[in-house]
Formats: structure tokens, C-alpha cells, sequence
């Protein structure tokens, strides 16, 4: 799968791997990697703006915390980020939902 | 870090812009990014290598950048709209308030029809009395 065909929808993925449990930015990477059987490989780095863009808008807390004797940022998803994760995911169902109609449709 | 992380985080830090807090922030979180990498048990330079290309880092950066200034540019535009909505109600109420003290037709000094009025008319002393 080419890597810019769901680029559009890496917030969405960042949400949804927030969901229920913060996380550091290696601990989320690994969590898309193995939720996606490896489809999402991103250059790891772009995740950092990507996230602090969600921060910027309110639906992530982020805080540095020390754990193992490192310093790390750890980011949890806000009452918006919950409500903005819900909205994002009917989106994009509506997308899968409309572009699975087209695929399977045969003229008669 | 060794040499390969940190000339990756100066060829990172060389291309980033905004505020020097929010540069320093990046920089910090790509050196745990490692130190994590190198934990779970990547060389050093795979770790570097996955976080993809300081210019690629950088792009991002810059996009997230844009979106704030933008989001920032909304946020003054909201200030100075609703600053001029506040002076615009505040001098309209003034001119309101200015209305009802003054009304557009003074009553006279002395109204015969009202009972007040005649009354201090009436407690006036008279000149030329007895």
C-alpha cells in the first residue's frame, strides 16, 4: 500500500491508538505498526508535528514524565479528542463505505 | 546518543523554524525516540534511520508550524472582532443612557398639572406679600 494513500488519515490513527491509555511517541508508533500488521511504516519523526498539531487543536495532553530513567512525553487524548475520535471515525467509514459502493458497482 | 543520532538531530535542529521552546521540544522528543528505539533493541543508526529524512522531520514540522499561525492569526481576528463589538455596544449603551437623562422634551419648571410641581410653586413665598 503506497505510504501516501492514508497519509490524510494519520490524525485519525493517532486518535484511535490514544484511545483509553496514554502513550509515549515510540509506544504509539509500535501500536499502529502492530494494530495495522505493519500496512502503517511512517517515517517515524513525522509523528512528532503530527501530534503536537493535535495538541495545538485541543484533543491531546501531553506531559513529560520519567519513567525507566528517561525523560519522556507521554500524550493522552482530552474530552475533545474523545468526541473529535467519534466524528473522525464516522467520516471515514462514510469514505470506506462510499468508496466500497463504487468498487462493487456493475453496470447493468 | 552517539554521533549518528546527534548529527541527525543538527541537521534536524539546522532546518526547523518557530520559537526556540518549540524547536528545543522536537529535538528532545526525537532523542527519547531513540534512546527507545535503541532500548527495544535497534541499532542506534536504524533508529535514526526510521525517524526518516531531516527534511521530511522538517516538512512536518513546518506544516504543523503553518496550521498554528493560522490558528493563531483566527484566534487575534476573533479579539479584534469582539473588541469592536464591546466599543460598539459600550458607546451605543452611553448614547442610550445619555438619551434617557436628557429627554428630547424638557418638562417645564412649573407643570400646573402635576402635583408636585404645583405644590413647590405653590410653597414659592410671595413677593410683594404682606
Amino acid at each position: 500500500m503506497p505510504r501516501d494513500a492514508f497519509s490524510g488519515h494519520l490524525e485519525l490513527l493517532l486518535l484511535a491508538a490514544l484511545r483509553g491509555r496514554p502513550m509515549h511517541g515510540y509506544a504509539i508508533i509500535e501500536h499502529v505498526r502492530l494494530a495495522s500488521n505493519g500496512q502503517f511504516d511512517y517515517a517515524e519523526g513525522t509523528i512528532y508535528p503530527a501530534l503536537r498539531r493535535l495538541e495545538d487543536e485541543g484533543l491531546l495532553r501531553s506531559s513529560w514524565v520519567e519513567q525507566d530513567g528517561r525523560r519522556r512525553r507521554v500524550y493522552e487524548l482530552s474530552r475533545s479528542g474523545e468526541q473529535a475520535l467519534l466524528g473522525r471515525r464516522r467520516e471515514w467509514e462514510r469514505v470506506v463505505s462510499g468508496v466500497s459502493a463504487v468498487l462493487e458497482h456493475r453496470p447493468a | 546518543m552517539s554521533g549518528a543520532g546527534e548529527r541527525y538531530l543538527g541537521e534536524v535542529e539546522a532546518l526547523l523554524g518557530g520559537p526556540r521552546r518549540e524547536r528545543r521540544r522536537l529535538l528532545d522528543e526525537l532523542r527519547a525516540h531513540v534512546a527507545d528505539a535503541v532500548a527495544a533493541g535497534s541499532s542506534e543508526a536504524e533508529a535514526v534511520q526510521r525517524l526518516g529524512s531531516p527534511g521530511a522531520v522538517a516538512a512536518a514540522w513546518q506544516s504543523r508550524c503553518a496550521g498554528e499561525a493560522a490558528r493563531a492569526r483566527r484566534r487575534i481576528g476573533a479579539c479584534v472582532l469582539g473588541l469592536a463589538l464591546a466599543s460598539g455596544l459600550a458607546v451605543a449603551g452611553h448614547a442610550d443612557a445619555g438619551h434617557r437623562q436628557r429627554p428630547a422634551h424638557p418638562r417645564p419648571c412649573v407643570d400646573s398639572t402635576q402635583g408636585a410641581g404645583h405644590a413647590r410653586c405653590a410653597a414659592q413665598p410671595q413677593l410683594g406679600g404682606r
